[in-house]
């Protein structure tokens, strides 16, 4: 085996693309290892630890790229060198885009496409703000998709936002469908006359794809970003977003979703939900109780519940249950496969709503729960993840994702924490959301179902079961491949269920021996 | 018409700052669109940075800078 690194001077590559290149370069045969960062201090130091830095760290720049291999066949260093040199060199001009124009500032940009009215900023967090605000003070409309940007900076942003009529969704919500068009995260689906603002990503995409499969379509949906509803920042982006749809003559109907609000926020909201002049349903999950609701307001504690109430309201349908759930005798077959053996729950989420749902469904019961999300009910992780009790991680939390690609778009590192758990014997049933649609992985069934196999053949030389239960997330539209994904982890015996609400309720029946009745 | 409408009902054209990934999903969409060749500012200097952002001028509150462009289109 023999370490190679190679350092190109002034190359900046976005971590999907460096995710896509180190993927491809872990194919070629010689490569037993391949990781590409760029050479920020925390990269460098990280690649020092993993004994992959072959030179000292001295000469590496954070607008460097560096590559890091481990070949096999050590006769073939040159050679391959040179492929991952060319292979990054031409990641610069790929696909249909390579003639395309690329201005190197934003004002280039500007110059290229005068009528610009939304920046799309999905920059490494310490730069997002800076970035964000560049396109604000140019007049433009701004999707910020970047986490790890601080509550100050979002607080300042939006303010100028509002000071200039502009819109600022997000930060760490990216998420939205404009006039048809998906930013971010975002599903195929139909449209119609439902609206939506969400301060929750995966709320909205799992709201709308229920109601893309139940028949309903979607005029706009709006992520404003998870801490929008927070005092501190006031709804900013909820208000502007809610009168906008008002005004929208596509909208019939307003759905708002969120974690809960601030208490003075959540008057504002109910307030300005008063004056809409359209019926609107509300899920602040989590919440306990709120104020007294005007007629054409809804109050929903669930998305199931939110988008089925939505579509009644839309004229869809008449509020029929509109995710069945699956068979009871194949639950009953998994509850009797897991006897006696351990029946902990462990979840491994890429969306965090979607966490925080099964987080509500879980808290309760017998068996503790922990979390990195906080909740009351929920305890925290400490000295690591305690084996006692289930435990639901939120992995696309910012906590998760410094330098590298959200677990929506990487399912690498989810495939790990399912074959780890799988050693913990207290462990019976693994449940996680798969999120399909534009921006995430193009086939991420491909990758957890071989890792849900491992993890299932681990358990069973040990003489036990292992559940998976899965929150399949996704359209028939979306470029995944809906039937593809939940046939493919099917196959793998998950049992795959198109509503996070209903996946978290069937682990939890399963914890306790009482699926079949879930 | 309030303002709000600048958004939602116009076509949008955009500017794409960092993961190509989402460049690709707009073209596909016929978005006018341009992805910038975007770079870490000062070269990734933790320090250069922070003065950049100070450069960057008085917090909200002031009349400084234009919103003229969300306006036109």
């Amino acid at each position: 085996m023999t370490a190679t690194n190679l350092v190109l001077k002034n190359t900046y590559r976005d971590s999907v693309v460096l995710m896509r290149l180190s993927q491809q370069m872990e194919s070629w045969q010689e490569v037993d290892q391949a990781t590409a960062m760029m050479g920020t201090p925390s990269n460098v130091a990280l690649l020092e630890q993993a004994g992959l830095l072959t030179g000292g760290p001295q000469a590496i720049g954070p607008n460097d790229l560096v590559i890091a291999l481990q070949i096999s066949m050590p006769d073939s260093l040159e050679s391959v060198e040179n492929r991952a040199r060319e292979l990054f060199t031409a990641a610069a001009s790929a696909g249909d885009a390579k003639d395309e124009y690329r201005p190197r500032t934003l004002d280039g940009a500007l110059k290229a496409l005068p009528n610009a009215n939304l920046a799309v900023v999905s920059v490494p967090g310490q730069y997002a703000a800076y970035e964000a605000r560049k396109a604000l003070d140019r007049g433009l409309n701004v999707l910020l998709f970047s986490d790890n940007v601080s509550l100050d900076q979002e607080v300042e942003l939006k303010r100028r936002a509002i000071e200039r009529g502009l819109f600022m969704l997000g930060p760490d919500c990216g998420t939205a469908i404009i006039d048809g068009v998906p930013l971010g995260f975002a599903n195929v689906v139909p449209s119609g006359s439902i609206g939506l603002v969400s301060a929750s990503g995966t709320g909205l995409q799992q709201i709308t794809c229920l109601i893309g499969g139940a028949g309903g379509g979607v005029s706009q949906a709006l992520g404003v970003g998870g801490r929008d509803l927070e005092d501190g920042v006031g709804g900013a982006m909820m208000l502007k977003g809610l009168r906008a749809l008002d005004d929208d003559p596509g909208t019939a109907v307003v759905v708002l979703v969120s974690k809960p609000p601030g208490p003075a926020t959540a008057q504002k909201v109910f307030a300005a939900l008063e004056r809409c002049t359209k019926p609107s349903v509300v899920c602040f999950l989590g919440a306990e109780g709120g104020p007294s609701a005007a007629s054409n307001v809804f109050v929903e504690s669930t998305l199931e519940g939110a988008a089925s109430k939505a579509l009644a309201l839309a004229g869809v349908q008449g509020g029929r249950a509109i995710v069945p759930g699956p068979p009871a005798d194949q639950l009953e077959r998994l509850d009797a496969s897991l006897g006696e053996g351990g029946r902990r729950i462990r979840g491994f989420y890429s969306g965090g709503t979607l966490c925080y749902e099964a987080l509500l469904v879980l808290r309760g019961q017998t068996e503790e729960v922990r979390s990195n999300l906080r909740l009351a009910g929920v305890l925290p992780i400490e000295n690591g993840e305690e084996r006692a009790g289930h435990l639901l991680l939120d992995l696309g939390h910012e906590q998760f994702t410094v330098g590298r690609p959200h677990p929506m778009i990487d399912p690498g590192p989810r495939c790990k924490r399912l074959v780890q758990a799988a050693r913990d014997p207290d462990v019976g049933i693994l449940l996680l959301d798969v999120v399909l649609g534009y921006g995430a992985h193009p086939d991420p069934a491909s990758q957890l179902a071989p890792a849900i196999l491992e993890a299932q053949r681990m358990a069973s030389g040990d003489g036990r079961a292992l559940v998976c239960v899965v929150a399949l997330i996704g359209t028939v539209g979306d470029p995944q491949d809906l039937d593809k994904q939940r046939a493919a982890l099917a196959a793998v015996g998950a049992v795959v269920v198109p509503s996070n609400l209903k996946a978290a309720t069937i682990a939890a029946g399963l914890s306790h021996g009482t699926a079949s009745s879930s | 018409m309030s303002e709000e409408k600048e958004l939602l009902g116009q076509r949008l054209q955009v500017v794409n700052i960092g993961l190509e990934v989402f460049a690709e999903t707009l073209r596909r969409h016929q978005v006018p669109l341009v992805h910038l060749d975007w770079r870490p500012p000062a070269q990734g200097d933790a320090h250069l940075l922070d003065l950049l952002r100070r450069l960057q001028g008085p917090l909200p509150g002031s009349s400084e800078g234009s919103g003229e462009r969300a306006k036109e289109g």
